[in-house]
């Protein structure tokens, strides 16, 4: 406020320059409570589209967000130009929610400047919009749980972006991108080739290896012969939308190889699976920026991975680890089938063991890269991870859920000395399923096939169509039932378009998996293919229960239809709703706890409702500090015997500059107009007179006049232009304010009231509230109460309507005024809320009474 | 008419999130079939067949955009009615889309209600397109007691239908004799 006082002083020579500066800081308010409206708008607009089941595309979800996004920055512009540095707080406080959106919905903010490299020990998963999920999350356990986590570093996406500018690579990518027919594989295949060749003959700058070096240094001992795995971090990979598997990943990587790998792993943002996955879900490839994780090579004795929680069927209390011998990658590649354990969450006790042959293992070549050896004959039907590693391993799993609070799916491995590592986690997607609809099916069909693993629970019917490599995949017919020997490249390409996907060979943790959920592809793994598997032959797959029928099984395709609600499942709806969830619950609710504080905000909607709360505030303030200046502020003559001082803002300010009154029967604003004709008609009560509420009924004499500073708790004040008003009505202990802007657009106008306190005991005061909630529900407004706090609006009408309201509401705040004295019991305050509802001629709605007084 | 195919819808569009929006919508809360495809240029080959009763179609998409695949379906004449989904606001091009012969246009973001609406209308119209057809075919047969004979086999196969096969019903109603109902109703079948 500092700028304000300056202001007041050199008000003695520019009373002027004063005027102009503080119609700019009301100008400045009024369009914060533009911005408030607008953002308030779009965000029951979002919740509607969920509430109401809309069809809707990411275009809506991507610019929904940002009109709310950029609304509420605007209002912390505002609310930093009305109140000072002192809301400059807002900013961090917005970018900490904004980050959590930036999790959910990664890249929609683009390439955020950030250093080139940055160590996992100085990681969080709040930085995410930087380094990718993948890198962030292993900082975050390394560094925040303290969880054995191999020492790494990332390369961020910010370093990403100077490679491609150094090379001029953007544009040529985008033509590329944009001349590809996504859906023909051999298509996607050339433009990729394409691409990969280009960044592969890029140089990456001196900037990023001196980076990448210096970071290095930090890990690595001068005679160390440390060996690294390089993996993609991609931005937005992990997330809602997995992206499992699409991007290289190298291992046992020579110091002197990174920077080659660097660029093969950015060039791997560009295989054709990648392009078709980002293409068909909308995403622009522009956003996804490739962050590259450099780990610390682990020499496995084995590795896989765990579910935290069984992803097909939700109500097993279990948790899955899948393991073989040697690297994770044939695990997750599905090449090989794992060992499966199933263990119970709560006693840790192993449920199910089903042991694998593992005939082969990926191990560490000598020089660099990788190499498949036999796993020794004795060995290959053992279980590759020990009973003690298990309770470890599960330990750590469930430190990890609960510290992120969703089920999780982790890579893990067990080095030759037999530690334990985490090398990921990632959110693990769950497909809710009606266990009494997927009980086996009363059918005569004959069963051609059974046994394996649901990886994806559901049904379907069609045509057999069998496929041994990538090739084929463009030959693969629309709405028929694949079946593959194992998972391979490009699968992802066809998800889309078959009704049942058959794999035999892979568990269910592998990245195929993940993503056959991801497109809610009814999908078994594990399952012996037989004869009667024929290509063309008709057949139904109930992937509940791992069986193939011969024919059409009409009962089992309607048993296995979606239960819940008709769109919960799908991928963007789950995107919106989560989305929503960081901008749209307001858990700021009561503007007078001292838990009202900039900290508190935990959503979007939260800073918005801080920001239009403190801005009227500050604009009282702003008022109550010229209160000693006569030129700016007038007082309203009434016969209320209520001191109200009055502030104009807008145009018309000037035309009253210099005048001490404002006469009740002219006030220059549509809306107080209107509230102050309810209470002139109404007239002051005049019974309890001598209650304490009569402290400040009669017009105070010259103790405003001197320098003393008047507050917002100590007198009436009202902020008026043509088409708003805003009033604090101090009518002895408790305070009102009723906010309005009645314009010839009914989607700008509204009325809003708090109301908190009053001089009764605090049961009579909660019974007032509740009073004043039935009878305003009555006018429709809506109610949000917390003991005795109301904050009460209506919004999105005509003009004419909100200023009749306004008339009842200024009615009504008379009639209430000393109610709370009275109200000693529900039953009176039943009969009270029925007389005022009546001498104010609103009807009453039944719906709109039961829930206060029954 | 009732132990028809149902009749058979395809949604084209590079997103896949609508598609499967649709699928679902289409599927669940509506008598009618679809199918899906992201890419639009896999179009002209799945239509080959004419096995779709109408295409409802984004109109921004990659490759070829909504009203190009709208011309290139008129142009064929395989009967396909069409309707285009358009951003909020582009009004022209929702214009376009009905000058160049589509059914109806719908715009982004709608209510699940106004798609099952609009696919609606096109099948009753589609329908009643079906019978006219029927009857103008009756209309062109020479010599008349040709036309006579279609138009009373056709007139007892609804009867039927309406009365749920139950002939003594039939006759009651037709006011014909029994025998010619039978010979009639052979006939039909």
């Amino acid at each position: 406020m500092n700028w304000f006082k300056k202001l007041i002083q050199r008000d003695q020579t520019y009373p002027s320059e004063l005027f102009d500066s503080l119609q700019l800081k009301f100008k400045h308010f009024l369009d914060l409570l533009d911005q408030n409206n607008r953002v308030l708008k779009t965000i029951s607009d979002m919740e509607e589209k969920l509430r109401e089941e809309f069809l809707f595309d990411m275009n809506y979800v991507t610019s929904s967000l940002e009109d709310v996004r950029s609304g509420v920055l605007k209002m912390i512009d505002c609310m930093i130009v009305l109140g000072g540095d002192d809301y400059k707080k807002l900013q961090s406080r917005y970018k900490w929610i904004d980050d959590e959106i930036e999790l959910i919905l990664p890249g929609s903010r683009g390439i955020v400047p950030d250093e080139l490299t940055i160590n996992f020990t100085d990681l969080g998963k709040n930085r995410a919009w930087s380094v990718g999920s993948k890198n962030a999350h292993l900082g975050e356990l390394k560094a925040s749980l303290k969880l054995p986590v191999p020492d790494g570093f990332a390369i961020t996406a910010w370093a990403y972006k100077i490679f491609l500018e150094h090379n001029d690579l953007q544009a040529r990518i985008t033509d590329l991108i944009e001349s590809v027919d996504i859906t023909h594989y051999d298509d996607l295949a050339r433009i990729s080739g394409q691409i990969q060749s280009i960044v592969m003959s890029a140089k990456v700058p001196d900037i990023i290896i001196e980076d990448i070096n210096l970071t290095l240094s930090q890990i690595i001992e001068s005679d160390d012969v440390k060996r690294f795995s390089m993996r993609s971090s991609a931005i937005g990979e992990d997330t809602l939308f997995s992206f499992a598997g699409q991007y290289r990943t190298y291992l046992n990587v020579r110091v002197e190889d990174i920077i080659d790998r660097y660029r093969l792993v950015v060039a791997s943002k560009f295989t054709p699976k990648a392009i078709y996955y980002f293409l068909s879900h909308s995403f622009s490839e522009l956003d996804l920026a490739m962050s590259v994780g450099c780990v610390e090579m682990i020499d496995a004795h084995s590795a896989g991975v765990v579910y935290t929680r069984n992803p097909v069927v939700a109500d097993d209390n279990c948790l899955i680890i899948s393991s073989i011998f040697g690297l994770g990658r044939y695990l997750v590649d599905g090449l090989l089938t794992p060992d499966e354990i199933k263990i119970d969450r709560d006693s840790g006790q192993v449920q199910e063991t089903h042991i694998a042959t593992k005939p082969v293992q990926l191990a560490l070549d000598k020089n660099s890269g990788t190499i498949e050896i036999p796993v020794p004959i004795d060995l290959q039907n053992e279980i590759s991870i020990s009973p003690e590693q298990i309770v470890e391993l599960t330990k750590f799993a469930l430190q990890i859920e609960e510290y992120y609070g969703t089920p999780q799916d982790l890579e893990w491995v067990i080095n030759r000395e037999g530690d334990l590592k985490i090398l990921q986690t990632r959110p693990l997607r769950i497909i809710e399923t009606d266990t009494s609809s997927s009980l086996p099916p009363d059918t005569n069909l004959e069963r051609i096939a059974e046994g394996g693993e649901t990886v994806c629970p559901g049904a379907a019917h069609g045509r057999i169509f069998h496929v041994t490599s990538p090739e084929n995949l463009i030959s693969v017919p629309r709405g028929t039932i694949l079946v593959v020997p194992h998972s391979f490249p490009g699968l992802v390409t066809v998800m889309e378009r078959v009704s049942a996907m058959i794999v035999e060979v892979g568990g269910v943790a592998s990245h195929m998996a993940t993503l056959a959920r991801e497109y809610g592809l009814p999908t078994i793994t594990g399952m012996k293919i037989t004869e009667k598997l024929k290509q063309g032959s008709d057949a139904t797959v109930d992937a509940n229960n791992c069986v193939i029928y011969k024919g059409f099984a009409e009962e089992i395709i309607k048993s296995r239809k979606n239960k819940g609600g008709l769109f919960e499942d799908m991928p963007i709806i789950q995107l919106l709703k989560r989305i929503l969830d960081k901008i749209s619950p307001l858990t700021l609710i009561n503007p007078t706890s001292s838990k009202f504080v900039i900290d508190n905000c935990i959503t979007l909607h939260d800073i918005t409702r801080f920001s239009h709360q403190k801005a009227m505030s500050e604009m009282f303030r702003s008022a109550g500090e010229l209160q000693g200046n006569s030129e700016f502020t007038h007082q309203l003559r009434t016969k209320i015997p209520l001191k109200v001082n009055v502030m104009l803002i807008g145009n018309q300010a000037k035309d009253y500059l210099g005048d001490k009154w404002i006469e009740d029967s002219n006030i220059p604003s549509a809306p107080m107009a209107a509230f102050w004709s309810g209470i002139l008609e109404q007239k002051w009560p005049s019974t309890h007179s001598q209650s304490q509420d009569d402290k400040f009924s009669t017009i105070p004499t010259k103790t405003n006049s001197s320098r003393k500073k008047i507050s917002f708790e100590e007198s009436s004040f009202a902020v008026i232009s043509r088409e708003y008003m805003v009033i604090s009505l101090h009518l002895g202990y408790h305070f009102t304010s009723v906010e309005a802007m009645c314009t010839d657009i009914a989607g700008k106008n509204y009325i809003r009231m708090q109301h908190k306190g009053g001089g009764a005991t605090r049961d009579r005061r909660i019974l007032r509230v509740h009073v004043i909630e039935t009878i305003l529900s009555n006018l429709g407004f809506t109610n949000a109460s917390r003991g005795d706090f109301l904050d009460t609006s209506v919004g999105y009408q005509d003009k004419e309507t909100l200023l009749e309201k306004l008339k009842l509401l200024g009615r009504m705040i008379m009639c209430t005024k000393q109610l709370d004295m009275a109200l000693t019991n529900e039953t009176l305050a039943k009969w009270h809320s029925d007389d005022i509802m009546r001498k104010l001629g609103i009807e009453q709605h039944k719906e709109n009474t039961i829930d206060y007084f029954d | 008419m009732k132990s028809e195919k149902p009749m058979k819808i395809l949604a084209v569009d590079n997103e896949i999130h609508m598609l499967k929006l649709l699928e679902r919508i289409i599927s669940e809360k509506t008598p009618y079939d679809i199918e899906t495809t992201n890419n639009v240029l896999e179009v002209p080959e799945m239509i080959k067949e004419s096995k779709y009763d109408l295409i409802i179609s984004d109109l921004k998409m990659p490759g070829m955009d909504g009203l190009e695949l709208l011309q290139y379906v008129v142009e064929r004449g395989g009967g396909e009615e069409f309707i285009i989904i358009t951003a909020f606001g582009s009004f022209d091009t929702s214009n376009n889309a009905m000058e160049g012969g589509a059914f109806d246009y719908i715009t982004k973001p709608f209510r699940k209600e106004q798609i099952i609406a609009a696919v609606n209308r096109v099948m009753k119209f589609k329908t009643a397109q079906k019978e006219l057809d029927e009857m103008l075919e009756i209309f062109k047969s020479r010599p008349f007691e040709s036309a006579q004979v279609e138009f009373e086999s056709q007139y007892i196969k609804r009867l039927f239908d309406e009365c749920g096969g139950e002939i003594e019903m039939v006759i009651k109603l037709s006011g014909l004799a029994r025998e010619r109902v039978e010979e009639l109703n052979g006939g039909a079948r």
